[in-house]
Order: structure tokens, then C-alpha cells, then sequence
């Protein structure tokens, strides 16, 4: 670190001063101020003075949407903005502050390339660095650090794959839920019950405490889920069960997957790789497709569910969390891609991309009632406009660029 | 009924211990003081030992009746009458004349079916027992019993195994009223207006913050939602065994009234009550009769207890059962003498479903609840494993919590904190055992669970604990073999101390308390096989029974004694286990098929039970393929815990049906109700301008500096996690501001020290100044005001309302100038790196 004298940092202290006055001013924003606003929200940088007069240009012309567009066609939309927002979902500790992956690169690419937003938890594909060396590998995450730590732009660099042609399994690739980074996170040990709680949190907006729900049918909570906790089922009956009986059906789509890792030499799992027993493969313990872990603990309630499949049922399409406004289908599926569509044709899931959104943009949640509305023009939007993610960030960009 | 009265099926059933139910009820025990160093006086004093035959030589059966059955019970109090100087009529413990001693037990016993010996019966003929040598007539009952079983385990050379079950047609029940809960909220409303509206709000609501937001929302907004979430918490028929109550006072669950539990449930009651009371006022708006199909109704008094075998206990020497259900006792029934029991004292509780729970203690206090027996009943322990030299402690453990350390002790027998005999503990999510043995330590020689195997948990488990001279010490854990260690090079057990007391949750000396439940312990002189151990798991603790729900009229008579059995225990003080259905017909002619059965679901006193329904998504068809006429047709391989009301002796069941058979029962579809949103307010509470984040802060760094983000790699990554991570600019702090600065002075120190980038930002800069002249600082100002965006960038040059007065910018970087002019080496370098850093390192980068 450069030692700096005492009287500058006395000057940098001044300077921040100098701003303190800036709230009130924005309450006067013309399309200047405007234009910059939504520049710097959605890319997270300062805006050059020539993108900056186009915006403006654009925004008196009404065009706003198209206003937001042209900020985010600077690299830093993705390279700054989306790094930062996705990256928190791809870990459990939900850390800001870790290097480029392929659950965000995709994410990145499906905003890049407007592709519908809800395949990004079941559509066979990944995004790669094209050019990028090292290339992808299944057991490391350089290919990623090292676009990361390029000055490649990621518009020109991030392609499209297929997710199976990477891993080799076929019917396996459910979006970013069979990424290297989720699998290293929800997939590591455990019971993969963390990939459905995570997706929902990220996804769905949705911890597991909103959805807790006692009247769902418990036949589907597995054996190594205690029914007395500490010698007192009343835990279990007004607890425990009011969110296994509704997660351990639908986690049972990943009961092919593991995250396999050397314990002993690599006990975070940094070169681990992705596992799934395909049809013919059969896992040594339980001497079926479904992973060991799915029988872990199976003494602590021997009278409860064995999984034997992916089939997965959603409970929660009756009772209160039908609120979470379910699509088309019947609610039962095999595997994880089948979940992803389950989950991402909910209302919840346009609903809460809608609120990410305007969090990251408007840098406070939707509270008002004209917020509310936006919320609501948001979905709508999203929808119209094919679930693209950019749509999302345009409105609200637009939403909030200051009066 | 009577119609069917004789009629019964054999069937095989592999699982349960035979064990005759008693009905039990709660007690708490008072709060003890400590113990002493070594136990408290005995309970009884019993001086009873083990009888020696010194008559002729027996042929083996006789020998085997004698190990069994006659050397535990001569010497107790039945020798005195039925022994050879006894006036009973019948001498089965006569050592005098053994052959027709022998001859005369055969008579009182059923080798095949102990637990319906005629001398097991007559120890609780009547309350007080017949004669019984302990305070407990069910303790020399439950002996009794398990000396035949080991005689008649004996006499097959193998334990006792699957026995045969007679289901019998059970005694038909009335269905009990119930109080339905009415479509209008009005009954609710002086609940929820004055309770959950007033105390639940914080949490059981969309309105409460989303990170306390808790279902259910039965203090929603909405009266139609909060009812709907209500009522799986709510008793009409007795208002205290609610939910809401019990979560309240037995589970002092957020309080109000400054957390006083008694007065909060006080008044949570009196609502409960007044609600019951306005629906028992109202004409229902339901049909009782028209409910679903429904079969006949049972309780655990017309259920058949399942009396099975496969534990081998011929090397038992104490056993606990702990189903006494009070007093301060706890019995040993193995028969052995002398009896070890032991003396309950400090904060214990009796389980209904059998067991002694050690109560954790409250803020901060440690568990110190006990069970001791004597020295000189203990020392029976040690007489006997110091001739045996090996043992087995098996025990059903259910561990309070998985924090307890020391270790926390859950059997001991020991003189004091560091001289024992052995001790098994629990230290974490670890057990561990300690054995005394020749030349080890006086604390004894250990062996503990893998920390990474996390082998212990708070639940119910199953531990074994083995010790021989061959193989060491193993330890099991619900029947699988989870640690082990060699046996020393002098494994003899011979310093086993006589003098030392065995205590269970907590030490001699009152350390080391452990929290949690005992429902069994038995110490045998012998270790268990691992299929032993296995076995013993799988046999389970506490009493089974099967309950018969009579569905023959729900099928139109068309098959005979039709039911639909469960296999029942209460799992423990509040709740049921309704484990592996089948249906059968008692009728052995009986021919079921295209019999469909869908969605079943369990009544408790007149209602379905709104929780735990794990059956009602079963749908099957019973048929002449799948029907067996011994077993029935298995409905379901899993189990369902059913909330515990009024108790084991109280409760009633029965079951109702969408189909069974012809009869169907349309339930109406759930309608959920969409939760009503908050009222939002008119306009923000929050800022709409925030602080840029690391990320963004770094970008913008390297936007106005041209210098890539590659070249300040390090700094950026030994500084990033000290910059803001949230955009809010209330939580900025002071730290996160000497990160941006040490970011933002590096950026400017590379521009000022690299001619491309610094001649990019400030071109035509004189750098060859040993202090900048007034050109170079206009230069320099104008530039870094253009990176701000601090400038007239507007067509009337006016700058901005967003970003600072270019005439402030202008005069605070002047004064920095002057203030920079003391400089005395490198000062243009210097200069230039301290006015860049001190523009772009500031509130205006950092807001937006």
C-alpha cells in the first residue's frame, strides 16, 4: 500500500464532503441526469460522454427502454453487473466475493443472448469463454478465472454449448442446477436438499420458513429425518415435517446426482466434478441409480420413505403455497430439467426475477404502491417479451431513473 | 360381533418384544440435591442371591430349568413358600426334590408363549401383586417372564423367535362426538383479534419482515387466511391439547406478557375455550353423517399387544424397561440378584411411551437429573463381569442435543470423576466409553466415535457396547458396528472395583450431567453378536400392539371380519406411531378381490387428524394376486406419527376412506386463499440513491484512471472484501472508506508511474516539474472533472445537478495543490497520484 500523507487523507475526507448535497439535487433529474442514473445502475460505471448524450437523446425521445438498452450493450452490464448479482446464488454461504463460474457465465449468456429466462433451470446448456485457455473442465473452475481475469469482452467471447456434451450425460443437464459451481455447492455431501432450498431462495424468492406448511401429506420424508428431535415429536410434528413433506418429494428429482471430491486431500471440493448415475449405472451402496446419500442415516426413522427413482411430486401445488401460482402440468416429473420447468412456469419465479431486479437497480425493494405497480409492469413485461432477462433490467431501469 | 367371536388367523410377524403393556402416566420428579460422592441408600433392601443346587445330578433338561429359572428364584421371597420348607401347594422351587420341582413349573409356564404364563399372570392378578419380592408387581412380572424366555431360549438353543399372533375380532367402539369447525370466521374472530393479531404478528404474517416472516400466517391480515392456517392448531374438543397452547406452555414458544409462559397460556386458553364454547353453540353447517367412509373405531385397550421375540437376554444381569411411569424408582427386571435399582433424583421426567428423560437444564443451569443405584447392588455388576471378563452394555439412547460435552455421562459406574469401572458418554456428536481394565488408567482405557462420522444425533438410537478379551471393544449403533478398538494385552477386567455405585445421566460425584432419554439399558454378562446387536435393534423398544379396523360394512358384508391393521406404539410422550398397514380377513376362507382402497386417512376422538395423513395418497386394489391368506395384503411399507391427545388409555382411532370398495367420498378440492397484501404505502421509505459496490467500484476505478483492471489484480484482491457489498449508504463505514482509498491511490499511482496511461488521462503533462505550474494543474483538474462527469457537459455547459459544482471541485483540488507544495521529493508523481486519488477515490465515484 502507498503511505499517504497525513493532509491528503485529511483532502480525500474534504472531497467526499463535496457530495454530501447530492440526494436533494435528484430530485430535479432531467434526461441528463437521467440518462446517467440509468447508466450507472445498470452497468455499475460512469458513462462516456458520447453513450451519455445518445441516452439522453433517446430518453427525451421517449425511447427509454431503448435508452437502457444502449447502457447494456457496454460490456461492464455483464463483466461488473451480472458477475456481482448472480454470484451470490452459486454458493451457499451466498459470497459476493468469488471468482467467475459457469452458473453465472450462463446466467450471462442467457441475458447476451435473449434467451428465455426460464430455461436456465432445465435447458441442456452451458456458456463458455470461447478462446479461452484453459478450456472447460469438469474438475476446475480455471476456464472461468481465467476469462474472468482477461480483458476479453464477455459479449463477443461467451458461447453457447451443450451442458451434456460437456459432462457425457445425457438427459442429465437441468440449466444451472447441473452447473460445476451449483453441483460443487448443493451437491457436496448433504442430501440435495440444498439444491432445492437454494433454488428457491434464489429463484423463487421463497425460503423454506414461508413455505412451511404442516397439512401436506408427510409420506414422502425420507428415513434420516428424526421424527422425535431430542425425544420430543412435537418438533417434528409442528416443525420438521411442515417443510420436508413438501421439499423431500420434489428434491427427490436430483436422486441421481452427486458432487464427487477427495475428501481428505481437496475438502472443499475445488477439483471436484459432477457425478449422475445414468440408466445402466448403479451406485454400490444402494445398488440402484439413486446416490448413497439419498439412504444415509436410513436407522434414525426406519418407517420412512426410500427413494428408489427421480420421481418428484410438487405437494406444494395444493394448500397455501398454491399461492405461489404454479403453471400448466400436473405437478409430477422425473429428474431435475423436468423440476426446473416446474419450478420456473411458476408465478413466483417471474415475480421474484421482477424483484432481484429492481433490488439491483433501484438499490431498495419494491415498497410503495406505484413500486408495486412497476413490479407488476415488470412481469408483465417479462412475459410479453419472452422472459428476457434485459427486458426486466430495462424496466426498471427506466422505473427508476429519477423524475 | 359375537358372530365372529371364535374366529381368529395365525399369522407370523418377525418384529416387537414381548412385553406386557401397562398403562402409564406422566410425572415429573422434583428437583434433587446433589449426591453424594457414592449413591444414596438403596431402595429395597434385597438380599437375594443367586441359589446353588447341590443336589444329584440333573439330565439337561432339569439343568437348564435350573441355570434359567430356579437358581434367580429360590432365594427370593416365592422359596419361601414354594420351596422345599414352603406350605403353596405347588413346589416349583423345591431344590430338594428337583425333578418334581421341575415337573411342577411346567405346569405354571408356557415355554412357547411365555408372557402367557400362568405365573407371570398371577404377579399382576391384583394390584398388589402376588406376594411380589419388589415394591413393583409388573418388576417381578416382567423377571418372570424373561427368565422363561431365557429357559425356554434355553431348551431351543436359540433365542426366542417370531412368535405367532392370534388377531382377534376387537371390540367395536362408538365413534366419539366432535366439534366441527364452522365456514364463518365468527367464532374465531375474538381469538384471533385478541391474540394472534395482537402477539403473533411479528412473525406469523406477510406483513412481518421478510426475514422473520414464519408460516403459517394465522395472523394474517386476511381473517379468512389466518383462520384456514389456524385450525391445524386448534382442539375444539379439548381447547388444551391445541397447538397453539401446548406450543406455548410446553414448548414456551415467544411468550408475551415478558416471556411469562403461565399468564400468556392463561389467556391463550380462556380464547381457545370461549371459541369451543360459541361452536357447541351454533347449529353446525356441516352433516356429521356426512363425512367420508369410515371404519370402526379402536383404542389401544381393544388393541392386540404384539408379543414377539428374537432379543437373546440369557446373559442379562440388569435390565431397565423404565416403565414404571412414576415414583422415584427406577427397577431392575432381569431377575438377576440382587436387584440394582436405582434411585431417580435431580430434574427427571417419566416418558408415557416408557424411558426417564434427564431434563436439560434452564439459563445456564446443567442438567443434573440421575438415576443411582447402591453400592452393594452394584457390586453385583462388578462380581459378575469380573468373572465373565467381558460384557455387553446395550442401551436405547435419545440424546437432548448434540452440544453436551465432558462427556456428559449416560452410564456410569464409577467411584468418582476419575476412577471408574466403565462409563459410556457423549461428548459432541461422539460416544465414548471408557472400561477399566487390567493396566489401563484408573479412568479407564477409550474409545470414541469419529468426529466426521457424526454418529450420534438427537433422536432415538440404539447403542451396543461390547468388551472381550478376544475382540476387544466394539460399539454399535442401531445395529451397525460404528467403532472399535483391540483388546489390551491384559484385558482382564479384575480391577473392577466392588465399591463403586452405577448412576445413569450424570456422574457419582453429580459432573458431568448428560440430557436426554433412557428407554432401556440392559448390561449382559456376555457381548452381544454383531447379529445380536442387529437383531436387538431391529426388535425395537417399547410396546407394539396392532389395531383392527373393522371395514367389513363399508364393503357391503361381501367379505367376512374385514380390516385394515396397523402396527401402533406410542413413539414417545406426544405422539403415536401407526407403522405398515395391511388389510386381512379373519375369515380363512375369505376370497378379496378388486377390492380398491385409496386415500386413507386417521381419526383421533372423532375427527381426522389435520396433520400427518401419510396415507392419504395411497391407492391400491387388493386381489386374489397380492392377497395371502396368513398375511393379508401389505398397504404401505412406512410409518406416520399421529399427535398424542388425551393419552394412550383415552384415545380413540379409526380410519376414513376416499374409496374402499363401492362407498366413495368425494372430498371438496382445496381452495387456497391468496393472503391479502399489506397495504403498501403511498411512496418509499428508502433512498433511491446507494453506495457502488467492490465490484463496481473497481470498474469505475478503472474507467476513469485507463488503467486495466489487471494491473491493480492484488490490490483490488487484498482489499476487495473491506469495500461496500451492499448499496445501502447508511451502513457505510469508515473501513470500507480507507479500502476505496488504497484502491483508488494504487489506480492513480499506476496511471502517474506509466507515461501511456498517464499521458492518456492527462496529455501533454508536464511531468519533468518539481511542482506542477498553474497550466499543468488546470490541466489536470479539467481531466479529472471530465472522469467525474463533473463538468459542463451539458449544451449550456451547466453541469450536472447530479454530480458536484465544478467551482467546488476546482477550489478543494487547488488547496490540495498548495498543500502538496511542501513536497520535497518526486513530487510531481506524488502530486498528481494524491489529487487523482482524492478525486476518484471520493463520494462522487462512490454515489450513485
Amino acid at each position: 500500500m502507498l503511505h499517504l500523507p497525513l493532509r491528503l487523507r485529511f483532502w480525500l475526507g474534504f472531497l467526499l464532503g463535496v457530495t454530501s448535497s447530492l440526494g436533494s439535487a435528484l430530485c430535479q433529474a432531467d434526461s441528463w441526469e437521467q440518462a446517467k442514473r440509468m447508466h450507472d445502475r445498470l452497468t455499475g460505471i460512469p458513462a462516456s460522454e458520447a453513450v451519455l448524450k445518445d441516452m439522453k437523446a433517446l430518453i427525451e425521445q421517449k425511447q427509454y427502454k431503448d435508452a437502457a438498452y444502449m447502457a447494456m450493450d457496454n460490456d461492464a452490464f455483464y463483466r461488473v453487473t451480472l458477475k456481482n448479482w448472480v454470484a451470490p446464488w452459486t454458493n451457499r454461504e451466498q459470497n459476493q466475493f468469488i471468482p467467475l463460474n459457469d452458473y453465472i457465465a450462463t446466467v450471462m449468456g442467457y441475458a447476451l443472448k435473449d434467451k428465455d429466462f426460464r430455461g436456465i433451470l432445465s435447458d441442456d446448456v452451458l456458456f463458455v469463454g470461447q478462446g479461452v485457455s484453459p478450456a472447460y473442465s469438469l474438475s476446475s473452475n480455471a476456464h472461468y478465472e481465467a476469462l474472468e481475469n482477461s480483458n476479453l469482452n464477455f459479449k463477443n467471447v461467451l458461447t453457447e454449448v451443450s451442458q451434456s456434451s460437456l459432462t457425457g450425460y445425457t438427459g442429465a443437464a437441468a440449466g444451472v442446477m447441473t452447473s460445476r459451481a451449483a453441483a460443487k455447492s448443493f451437491f457436496i455431501a448433504g442430501t440435495n436438499r440444498a439444491m432445492l432450498r437454494f433454488t428457491l431462495m434464489n429463484h423463487l424468492c421463497h425460503d423454506l420458513e414461508q413455505l412451511h406448511d404442516v397439512t401436506r401429506v408427510p409420506d414422502r420424508i425420507r428415513q434420516d429425518v428424526s421424527r422425535s428431535p431430542g425425544g420430543d415429536s412435537r418438533l417434528f410434528l409442528t416443525g420438521c415435517m411442515g417443510c420436508h413433506n413438501g421439499m423431500d418429494p420434489l428434491a427427490q428429482a436430483f436422486a441421481y446426482f452427486n458432487y464427487e471430491f477427495d475428501a481428505d486431500a481437496d475438502t472443499t471440493g475445488e477439483n471436484g466434478r459432477i457425478r449422475y448415475n445414468a440408466e445402466g449405472v448403479t451406485d454400490p451402496k444402494t445398488k440402484m441409480r439413486v446416490v448413497a446419500k439419498y439412504h444415509i442415516n436410513n436407522t434414525t426413522f426406519p418407517y420412512g420413505y426410500v427413494t428408489t427413482n427421480d420421481t418428484w411430486d410438487n405437494y406444494w401445488r395444493q394448500g397455501q403455497n398454491a399461492s405461489l401460482g404454479w403453471g400448466a402440468g400436473n405437478g409430477h416429473g422425473t429428474g431435475a430439467a423436468d423440476l426446473g420447468k416446474e419450478l420456473a412456469n411458476s408465478e413466483a419465479f417471474s415475480q421474484c426475477q421482477a424483484k432481484k431486479v429492481f433490488q439491483q437497480v433501484c438499490l431498495r425493494g419494491p415498497e410503495s404502491k406505484d413500486d408495486l405497480a412497476a413490479l407488476g409492469d415488470m412481469v408483465s413485461s417479462f412475459k410479453a417479451e419472452q422472459y428476457h432477462l434485459k427486458t426486466l433490467f430495462a424496466t426498471a431501469a427506466v422505473y427508476c431513473k429519477g423524475d | 360381533m359375537a358372530l365372529y367371536a371364535s374366529l381368529f388367523k395365525r399369522i407370523t410377524f418377525c418384529t416387537g418384544l414381548t412385553l406386557v403393556m401397562v398403562l402409564t402416566e406422566a410425572c415429573s420428579g422434583g428437583s434433587g440435591k446433589r449426591t453424594q460422592r457414592i449413591a444414596p441408600a438403596p431402595v429395597i433392601k434385597d438380599e437375594a442371591t443367586i441359589a446353588q443346587y447341590n443336589g444329584k445330578v440333573p439330565n439337561q433338561q432339569v439343568q437348564r430349568y435350573i441355570d434359567n429359572f430356579w437358581s434367580h428364584l429360590a432365594n427370593r421371597t416365592c422359596g419361601n413358600c414354594h420351596g422345599a420348607v414352603g406350605t403353596a401347594p405347588r413346589k416349583f422351587l423345591d431344590g430338594q426334590n428337583i425333578q418334581s420341582s421341575y415337573d411342577a413349573t411346567l405346569a405354571v409356564v408356557d415355554l412357547t408363549s411365555p408372557s402367557k404364563s400362568a405365573l407371570v399372570a398371577k404377579m399382576t392378578a391384583t394390584p398388589a401383586g402376588h406376594n411380589c419380592w419388589s415394591a413393583s408387581s409388573q418388576v417381578c412380572a416382567d423377571a418372570i417372564k424373561l427368565l422363561i424366555e431365557n429357559w425356554a431360549a434355553a431348551e431351543k438353543g436359540a433365542p426366542s423367535s417370531a412368535t405367532e399372533i392370534v388377531l382377534q375380532v376387537p371390540k367395536t367402539l362408538a365413534k366419539l362426538d366432535s366439534l366441527q369447525f364452522p365456514s364463518s370466521t365468527d367464532s374465531f374472530a375474538p381469538l384471533y383479534n385478541g391474540i394472534l393479531r395482537k402477539y403473533c404478528i411479528g412473525c406469523h404474517t406477510p406483513e412481518a419482515l421478510q426475514a422473520q416472516q414464519q408460516q403459517p400466517y394465522f395472523a394474517s391480515p386476511d381473517i379468512a387466511v389466518a383462520y384456514a392456517a389456524a385450525k391445524p392448531k386448534i382442539n375444539l374438543d379439548n381447547p388444551e391439547l391445541s397447538g397453539f397452547y401446548q406450543k406455548i406452555t410446553g414448548m414456551k414458544h415467544n411468550c408475551w406478557y415478558n416471556s411469562d409462559c403461565v399468564k400468556s397460556g392463561d389467556e391463550l386458553l380462556a380464547a381457545l375455550k370461549a371459541m369451543a364454547e360459541a361452536i357447541k353453540a351454533q347449529v353446525p353447517d356441516t352433516n356429521p353423517n356426512a363425512g367420508p367412509p369410515a371404519s370402526g373405531v379402536v383404542d389401544f385397550a381393544n388393541a392386540q399387544i404384539v408379543s414377539t421375540g428374537g432379543r437373546f437376554d440369557a446373559n442379562v444381569i440388569a435390565l431397565y424397561t423404565f416403565k414404571e411411569g412414576k415414583g422415584d424408582i427406577a427397577y431392575d427386571s432381569s431377575g438377576v440378584a440382587p436387584d440394582l435399582n436405582l434411585r431417580l433424583s435431580g430434574d427427571y421426567q417419566w416418558e408415557a411411551a416408557w424411558g426417564v428423560r434427564f431434563n436439560a437444564g434452564l439459563n445456564g443451569v446443567k442438567p443434573d437429573g440421575r438415576a443411582q443405584g447402591s453400592v452393594e447392588a452394584s457390586s453385583k455388576i462388578a462380581k459378575q463381569l469380573r468373572a465373565s471378563g467381558e460384557f455387553a452394555i446395550e442401551a436405547w439412547v435419545v440424546p437432548g442435543n448434540v452440544t453436551q460435552e465432558g462427556p456428559a455421562r449416560i452410564v456410569s459406574f464409577a467411584g468418582d470423576d476419575n476412577h471408574r469401572n466403565f462409563m459410556l458418554g457423549q461428548h459432541i456428536y461422539n460416544y465414548v466409553f471408557d472400561n477399566h481394565s487390567e493396566g489401563s488408567k484408573a479412568t479407564g482405557e477409550r474409545l470414541q466415535t469419529l468426529d466426521a462420522s457424526k454418529v450420534l444425533q438427537a433422536t432415538q438410537q440404539h447403542v451396543v457396547v461390547n468388551y472381550s478379551a478376544t475382540d476387544g471393544t466394539t460399539l454399535y449403533v442401531n445395529g451397525e458396528k460404528v467403532a472399535s478398538a483391540k483388546a489390551p494385552e491384559t484385558p482382564s477386567l479384575n480391577p473392577y472395583d466392588d465399591s463403586f455405585a452405577l448412576v445413569l445421566g450424570r456422574e457419582v460425584s453429580g459432573n458431568y450431567g448428560w440430557a436426554g432419554t433412557l428407554r432401556m439399558l440392559a448390561i449382559h454378562k456376555r457381548p452381544l453378536t454383531a447379529q445380536q446387536a442387529k437383531t436387538h435393534y431391529e426388535v425395537g423398544v417399547g410396546q407394539k400392539f396392532f389395531m383392527l379396523f373393522a371395514v367389513s360394512e363399508l364393503l357391503g358384508n361381501s367379505i367376512s371380519n374385514a380390516f385394515v391393521v396397523f402396527e401402533v406404539q406410542q413413539f414417545d410422550s406426544y405422539s403415536y406411531l401407526f407403522n405398515k398397514p395391511f388389510f386381512i380377513s379373519l375369515d380363512p376362507a375369505a376370497a378379496p378381490s378388486n377390492i380398491h382402497i385409496k386415500g386413507v386417512r386417521i381419526g383421533v376422538n372423532g375427527r381426522e387428524s389435520m396433520i400427518g395423513q401419510s396415507f392419504a395418497n395411497l391407492d391400491t386394489t387388493i386381489s386374489a394376486s397380492n392377497y395371502n391368506a396368513k398375511s393379508g395384503t401389505p398397504l404401505s411399507t412406512i410409518g406416520t406419527l399421529v399427535a398424542l391427545e388425551k393419552g394412550q388409555g383415552f384415545d380413540q382411532f379409526y380410519l376414513t376412506f376416499d374409496v374402499i370398495g363401492d362407498k366413495t367420498s368425494q372430498r371438496t378440492p382445496e381452495t387456497p386463499l391468496i393472503a391479502i397484501a399489506p397495504e403498501a404505502p403511498a411512496i418509499p421509505t428508502k433512498s433511491d440513491i446507494g453506495v457502488r459496490t467492490f465490484g463496481q467500484i473497481n470498474a469505475a476505478l478503472a474507467l476513469m484512471t485507463g488503467v486495466p483492471e489487471a494491473d491493480v489484480r492484488t490490490t483490488y484482491e487484498q482489499v476487495k472484501q473491506q469495500l461496500p457489498s451492499q448499496t445501502t449508504a447508511d451502513g457505510f463505514v469508515a473501513a470500507q472508506q480507507m479500502g476505496i482509498t488504497q484502491l483508488a491511490v494504487k489506480y492513480c499511482n499506476v496511471m502517474a508511474s506509466n507515461a501511456a496511461y498517464r499521458s492518456a488521462l492527462f496529455p501533454g503533462l508536464d511531468m519533468n516539474q518539481s511542482h506542477f505550474d498553474t497550466p499543468s494543474k488546470t490541466l489536470i483538474k479539467q481531466r479529472l472533472m471530465k472522469a467525474l462527469l463533473a463538468h459542463g457537459v451539458k449544451e449550456d455547459s451547466s453541469q450536472l445537478v447530479n454530480q458536484p459544482s465544478p467551482t467546488e471541485v476546482d477550489t478543494a483540488l487547488d488547496k490540495l495543490f498548495v498543500t502538496m507544495d511542501s513536497c520535497t521529493s518526486d513530487c510531481a508523481k506524488k502530486t498528481l497520484t494524491a489529487v487523482c486519488a482524492a478525486s476518484l477515490g471520493s463520494a462522487v465515484m462512490l454515489l450513485h
